[in-house]
């Protein structure tokens, strides 16, 4: 891939897709550069600029909005921890959603071992977690489309989470099958080999909506 | 071509990422087997489907707040870095 088409690509993957941070793209580099070398308030425009992003990829994975939260957090406090590799890593966006999706799976995995051994019911009071759901606003109100919704992150969450995580990104989010490789940190080949098991699978589970 | 040739071209039809050529031999296959046809569009609307796959979006307050405990956790205070939200 020559140069050009890498920065095409990368810049592609790295815009929050939202209105009001698109027009700060062209910033992205200045602001880490700035980062990293300390400036405290360009980490927080980074923050601003790749919060819903990281939020809605994260919500998507784990299913509920405490686990998309904590990814959240912990993917930025981690990149920040972190910022030193950044003066040798070109694509903010890439490495951000790298941690993010590798925190998201580790989640998976973990809360999947807890249901294992205790019934996971939530690590909140159940009365907390119905407060809460409250505040977040569900733009779907129509009963079909929720239930659609709902199978289809049932459908979703039954997957091996490489296959999840890829299906995810390329029919859910939209990106391309050589951002998955770099994000991922695996051949192309091996996102289209996940992909094409994974949407085996999905028909499979889905069968009645198609 | 065969149904299972066909097959293995299926998820590149769907993804537009056939070349001219190849997508008119599958297209052929396609108009002659209705199996095949069928699994196609089974393939295309879960595609879609998937595509129109959301997940509940918090408000501005949720995103202002989450912002604000990142910065606490990793600056060990609370006030707002660099302006506006």
């Amino acid at each position: 891939m020559n140069s050009l088409n890498k920065t095409k690509l990368y810049t592609s993957i790295s815009l929050d897709k939202s209105p009001q941070d698109g027009n700060l793209s062209n910033q992205i580099p200045g602001l880490v550069r700035s980062f990293v070398a300390g400036d405290e308030a360009d980490f927080a425009t980074l923050v601003r600029m790749f919060r819903r992003k990281v939020y809605l990829t994260a919500h998507k994975i784990v299913g509920n909005h405490l686990d998309a939260d904590e990814v959240v957090q912990e993917t930025f406090v981690r990149v920040y921890r972190r910022r030193n590799e950044l003066a040798r890593i070109k694509y903010f966006s890439t490495f951000l959603m790298r941690i993010a999706t590798n925190y998201a799976i580790d989640l998976i995995r973990r809360r999947k071992m807890y249901r294992d051994y205790d019934e996971y019911s939530g690590h909140l009071p159940a009365a907390v977690q119905i407060e809460h759901s409250k505040r977040v606003n569900t733009p779907g109100e129509d009963y079909e489309n929720k239930k659609i919704m709902e199978d289809i992150q049932s459908a979703l969450d039954r997957l091996p989470p490489r296959q999840k995580l890829t299906a995810i990104l390329h029919d859910v989010d939209g990106h391309t099958k050589a951002e998955i490789a770099v994000i991922l940190e695996c051949p192309e080949a091996t996102v289209r080999s996940n992909l094409h098991i994974a949407r085996a699978k999905l028909k499979r589970m889905l069968r009645h909506r198609l | 071509m065969t149904c299972r040739k066909a097959a293995q071209f299926i998820d590149d039809l769907v993804d537009g990422e056939l070349s001219a050529e190849l997508k008119l031999e599958v297209q052929r296959h396609l108009d002659l087997c209705q199996k095949c046809r069928i699994k196609s569009v089974d393939s295309y609307h879960l595609k879609f489907i998937l595509k129109t796959f959301s997940v509940p979006e918090p408000g501005q307050d949720y995103f202002i707040g989450s912002t604000e405990l990142i910065l606490s956790r990793i600056f060990g205070r609370s006030e707002q870095v660099g302006g506006v939200h």
